[in-house]
C-alpha cells in the first residue's frame, strides 16, 4: 500500500512537472494578433456596363466604398466598372494601422487616386487622412495626422488635398470652435504622395469639401453651413437641426451649394414643400441647399424607392459630376436583417440606378461609405 | 501539404496528449481518495488546513482575492458550512464579495466542498489615454463556481492535496455604454472569467504545541469548454471560414480548447503560486498567523477588445503582473462551534508595462508585458488591500 500511494503520489507530481514545462513553452498555446481573413470579393454582382452608360453617359465609372469584415475592421475596395470582369479590389492600408477603420472615400477629378482617412479603434476623435493610387499594389501615403474627411481640390494644374484636423463633429456652434481648423496641402497627381507643406483653409473645421472655384467649403452635424473662405462669411443652413454627410456641390457655376441628409423633425428652410415643412422623418430626405438656406431640390426616398419603405437613406455623397449623387438605401427584411443597397441618382431627372444589382452575391453594411466617380465630365 | 497534415496531427496529438495527462492527474487524485476510503487507513487531517480555493488566479478574480482561513476552525455536523466577506480595494475599484462554502466529509481524511460566490465590484473604464474615464461602474451577481476535493495523506496526515475546479457561471461579456458604442467592462469589473480553470493544490503540515507552519504549491490551469461549437460573440462568413488557416479556427470553432481563451480574446495563462504561513495558537480561543504568497503567471494575460461589436482583436494585457506577492495577517477567535475569521492581506507586484507606458508601439508585443526588471511597483503599495471577515459552522 505504501509502494502504491507512493506510485500515486509520483503520478501526481510527473503530471504537475509537466504541466509546469509545458507552460514555459508555446506548448499548447500562447496567444497571437489575429487579424480576420478578407475573403475574395465577388465578381459580376454589379450593374451592367451598358446599364452603367445608359444612365450617366460612359462607362468609365468608378466606386470605392468601405466595408466592414465580419471579425475584422472596415476596408476599403474600389470597383472599376471598365474592366473585363467587374469584381471589387481591395486597396492595401497603412502597414502600422492594420486595425484602424477606414472612412470616406473620395476619388480624385483624373479618377487615378483615392484620398479618405483612417479612425483610431481606441480614441473615435483621433483620425489620420491618407491618399493613395486606385492600385491593388499601391502604398498609403500619409496626408496629415490628425486629419479626417479630405477632399480633392482641383486648382489651375496642381492637386491639393483639404482635410479638418479633429473629427469632433457634434459641436453646438461652429464659430466658436476656434482650435481646429481645415488646412490643404499639394498632392503630386501622380503618387499621391504630399508637395509642401500644409496651408490654412479656414479657421474652422469643414468636412464637406470645397467647391469648384474655392469660395466656398460647407459643413454639417451638429450645425451645418456653408462658409465663403474669401470674406469668412458663415450661411447657416437648416438651422437648428443637425445634419449628415456634407457635400459641397462640384459645379463650376453654382458654387454655393451643399447637399446633406437630414435628420427627423422640422426643417427649416427657405422654399419648402408643405410635407417638408411639417416635418420630415429621419434620413428620408437628401437635401440640396445654397447659401440662403433655400432649400434647391429634395430627394424622397419613399417617393423615389418605394421598395424601400421604412427604410433610410445613408451616407449620401455628389459625384464629381454635378449631376449625380450615390448613397445607400436600407430596408428590413422579413428575417430583421437590415439590407444596404447603393444606388446612383441622378439630380436632374430623380432616377436611380441600383449598383450592386445582385445583391445576394454583394451587400453593403452599416459602415459602407460609397463615393462614384464619373469619367468624362 | 504532407507538412500541413503532418503539423494537424501533431497538434492534435499534443492535444491529446494534454487532456490525457489532465485526466490522468485527476485520475491519481480518485485513486488517493479510494485507496483511503476502502483500506480504512486513519490518516489525521490536520485542522489547519482548511484551504477552500486559494485563488491563485486562475478565474479572473470573482470575488477580488480570496482568504486562506488559519485557526482550529469547526467540523462535525455533516454539512459544514463558511461564509468569507472581502472586501478588495485599487486605485481603480472596488470589489466586495460574499463567498458561501459548503464542505461535507465523503471520509475520514478527504472534504468535497462547493464555494457560491457573489460579488459586487464598483469601477471605472477607460478606452484609451486621451478619453477620460468613464466612473462609477457597477457590476453585480454571481460569480464562477468552484467545487474542491481536498485529501490528506502521509502517515500522519500531514500533506495534503487540493484540486478544485472552477466554472465559468459568471458574466465576462457585461457592457456598458449606449446602445450604439457598446462596451465590455474591463476584466477586473467582470464577474468571471468565461473559462474552467483547474488547480492542484500540494499542502505540508507541520504541527507543535503552540505553533505551526503550512507550505502550500498551487499550480493553476484554465480551458474552454463550448457546448454550441463555435464562438458566442464573433462569427465570419462561410467564404471567410474557408481560408482560416486550421490555427485561426481552432479559435472560433471548438468544443474544448486545452488553454485559457474565452470567447472574447481573453486569455488567461497557467500560474504558479506558494504560500507559506505560521500560526500561533498559544493563546486559548485565538490562533494569529503570518503568512507570504507569491505568485507567478507562466505567461502573459490577453485582453479582449473593449468596444462590443467591433474586431475580434485581444492585445497583451499592459497591466500584466510578471510576479505579485501578498503579506497576509489573520486572527481566528472565538469558541470552537463559532470561529470567527478576520485577515488583512497586502499585495506587492511587479511594475506592470502601463505603470511606465512601455507597452506603447507595437501593442502586440508581449516583451513589454514579460519584463522582469523593473522591480516592485512602490507606488502602488498601499493602494491595493483585501480585508476579510468569515464564519464556519455546521449543519447535521
Amino acid at each position: 500500500m505504501v509502494l502504491n500511494k507512493r506510485v500515486i503520489l509520483a503520478l501526481i507530481f510527473a503530471a504537475f512537472s509537466v504541466f509546469m514545462i509545458s507552460s514555459c513553452s508555446d506548448w499548447p498555446y500562447k496567444p497571437t494578433q489575429f487579424v480576420a481573413p478578407i475573403p475574395p470579393p465577388p465578381a459580376n454582382a454589379f450593374v451592367s456596363k451598358d446599364s452603367l452608360a445608359s444612365f450617366v453617359g460612359t462607362s468609365n465609372v468608378t466606386l470605392a466604398y468601405t466595408k466592414t469584415i465580419p471579425g475584422g475592421t472596415q476596408v476599403l475596395y474600389f470597383v472599376d466598372f471598365t474592366d473585363s470582369i467587374v469584381s471589387p479590389k481591395l486597396l492595401k492600408r497603412p502597414a502600422d494601422k492594420q486595425d484602424w477603420a477606414v472612412w470616406c472615400p473620395i476619388i480624385s477629378s483624373k479618377g487615378t487616386l483615392v484620398t479618405y482617412y483612417l479612425i483610431d479603434p481606441s480614441n473615435s476623435k483621433h483620425a489620420a487622412a491618407y491618399c493613395q493610387k486606385l492600385d491593388t499594389n499601391a502604398v498609403p501615403n500619409l496626408i496629415d495626422d490628425p486629419g479626417s474627411d479630405p477632399h480633392f481640390i482641383d486648382s489651375a494644374s496642381n492637386l491639393y488635398i483639404s482635410y479638418a484636423d479633429t473629427t469632433d463633429i457634434l459641436i453646438a456652434d461652429y464659430k466658436t470652435l476656434t482650435t481646429r481648423h481645415t488646412y490643404k496641402v499639394q498632392i503630386n497627381p501622380a503618387t499621391g504622395q504630399i508637395i509642401g507643406t500644409k496651408t490654412l483653409l479656414a479657421p474652422f473645421p469643414f468636412y464637406g469639401g470645397l467647391s469648384y472655384d474655392s469660395k466656398y467649403i460647407c459643413t454639417g452635424y451638429a450645425n451645418a453651413y456653408i462658409y465663403n473662405t474669401i470674406s469668412q462669411i458663415f450661411f447657416p443652413i437648416n438651422t437648428g437641426l443637425q445634419t449628415c454627410n456634407p457635400s459641397t456641390t462640384p459645379d463650376s457655376l453654382k458654387t454655393g451649394q451643399m447637399m446633406f441628409l437630414n435628420i427627423g423633425g422640422t426643417q427649416n428652410m427657405l422654399n419648402m414643400p408643405a410635407a417638408i415643412a411639417s416635418g420630415a422623418g429621419e434620413h428620408m430626405y437628401v437635401f440640396i441647399a445654397d447659401t440662403t438656406n433655400t432649400l434647391i431640390k429634395s430627394f424622397s426616398l419613399v417617393d423615389m424607392l418605394p421598395g424601400y419603405f421604412g427604410g433610410e437613406w445613408q451616407c449620401p455623397k455628389w459625384t464629381n459630376n454635378a449631376g449625380y449623387f450615390c448613397a445607400l438605401a436600407t430596408k428590413a427584411t422579413t428575417a430583421d436583417v437590415v439590407v444596404y443597397d447603393c444606388f446612383l441618382i441622378s439630380i436632374t431627372s430623380g432616377k436611380t440606378l441600383l449598383l450592386n444589382t445582385k445583391s445576394t452575391l454583394l451587400q453593403f453594411n452599416s459602415n459602407s461609405k460609397p463615393y462614384v466617380y464619373i469619367g468624362g465630365k | 501539404m504532407q507538412n500541413a497534415k503532418k503539423n494537424i496531427w501533431l497538434r492534435a496529438l499534443k492535444r491529446y496528449c494534454h487532456i490525457g495527462i489532465v485526466l490522468s492527474a485527476c485520475a491519481a487524485g480518485l485513486l488517493v481518495f479510494h485507496a483511503g476510503h476502502h483500506k480504512g487507513i486513519a490518516l489525521q487531517t490536520t485542522p489547519w488546513a482548511c484551504v477552500g480555493g486559494c485563488g491563485a488566479g486562475g478565474s479572473g478574480g470573482a470575488g477580488g482575492a480570496t482568504a486562506k482561513w488559519i485557526g482550529r476552525g469547526v467540523s462535525g455536523g455533516l454539512l459544514d458550512i463558511q461564509s468569507m466577506y472581502s472586501s478588495t480595494a485599487t486605485k481603480q475599484s472596488i470589489s466586495k464579495a460574499l463567498e458561501l462554502r459548503f464542505s461535507i466529509k465523503p471520509t475520514y481524511t478527504t472534504t468535497l466542498a462547493l464555494t457560491v460566490p457573489f460579488a459586487e465590484k464598483t469601477g471605472s473604464l477607460q478606452t484609451s489615454t486621451v478619453d477620460a474615464p468613464t466612473t462609477g461602474l457597477i457590476n453585480n451577481g454571481f460569480g464562477d463556481l468552484r467545487v474542491d476535493y481536498i485529501g490528506a495523506f502521509g502517515l500522519s496526515g500531514d500533506l495534503s492535496y487540493d484540486f478544485t475546479l472552477s466554472l465559468p457561471t459568471g458574466g465576462y461579456a457585461t457592457t456598458t455604454g449606449s446602445d450604439k458604442s457598446q462596451k465590455y467592462l474591463p476584466t477586473s469589473l467582470q464577474l468571471g472569467a468565461g473559462l474552467y480553470n483547474l488547480s492542484l493544490d500540494l499542502g505540508k503540515t507541520i504541527d507543535a504545541d503552540k505553533s505551526m507552519m503550512l507550505f502550500d504549491i498551487i499550480y493553476s490551469y484554465s480551458f474552454a469548454v463550448n457546448f454550441n461549437g463555435q464562438n458566442q460573440y464573433y462569427n465570419f462568413s462561410q467564404q471567410q471560414k474557408d481560408i482560416m488557416t486550421d490555427a485561426q479556427k481552432e479559435r472560433f470553432y471548438y468544443y474544448f480548447k486545452p488553454y485559457g481563451e474565452n470567447d472574447l480574446g481573453g486569455y488567461t495563462p497557467p500560474n504558479l503560486m506558494a504560500s507559506a504561513f505560521y500560526g500561533y495558537k498559544g493563546m486559548e480561543d485565538f490562533v494569529h498567523s503570518f503568512g507570504l504568497m507569491f505568485s507567478v503567471p507562466l505567461g502573459v494575460a490577453w485582453i479582449p477588445s473593449l468596444k462590443s461589436g467591433t474586431p475580434y482583436d485581444p492585445t497583451p494585457d499592459p497591466d500584466n503582473q510578471v510576479w505579485n506577492a501578498t503579506l497576509c495577517y489573520g486572527l481566528e477567535f472565538s469558541k470552537s462551534n463559532f470561529p470567527i475569521f478576520i485577515a488583512a492581506y497586502l499585495p506587492i507586484h511587479a511594475k506592470t508595462a502601463s505603470a511606465t507606458n512601455a507597452q506603447i508601439g507595437n501593442p502586440y508585443d508581449i516583451k513589454p508585458m514579460q519584463d522582469w526588471s523593473r522591480g516592485p511597483d512602490w507606488n502602488d503599495i498601499f493602494h491595493r488591500w483585501s480585508v476579510f471577515i468569515g464564519l464556519k459552522t455546521f449543519l447535521f
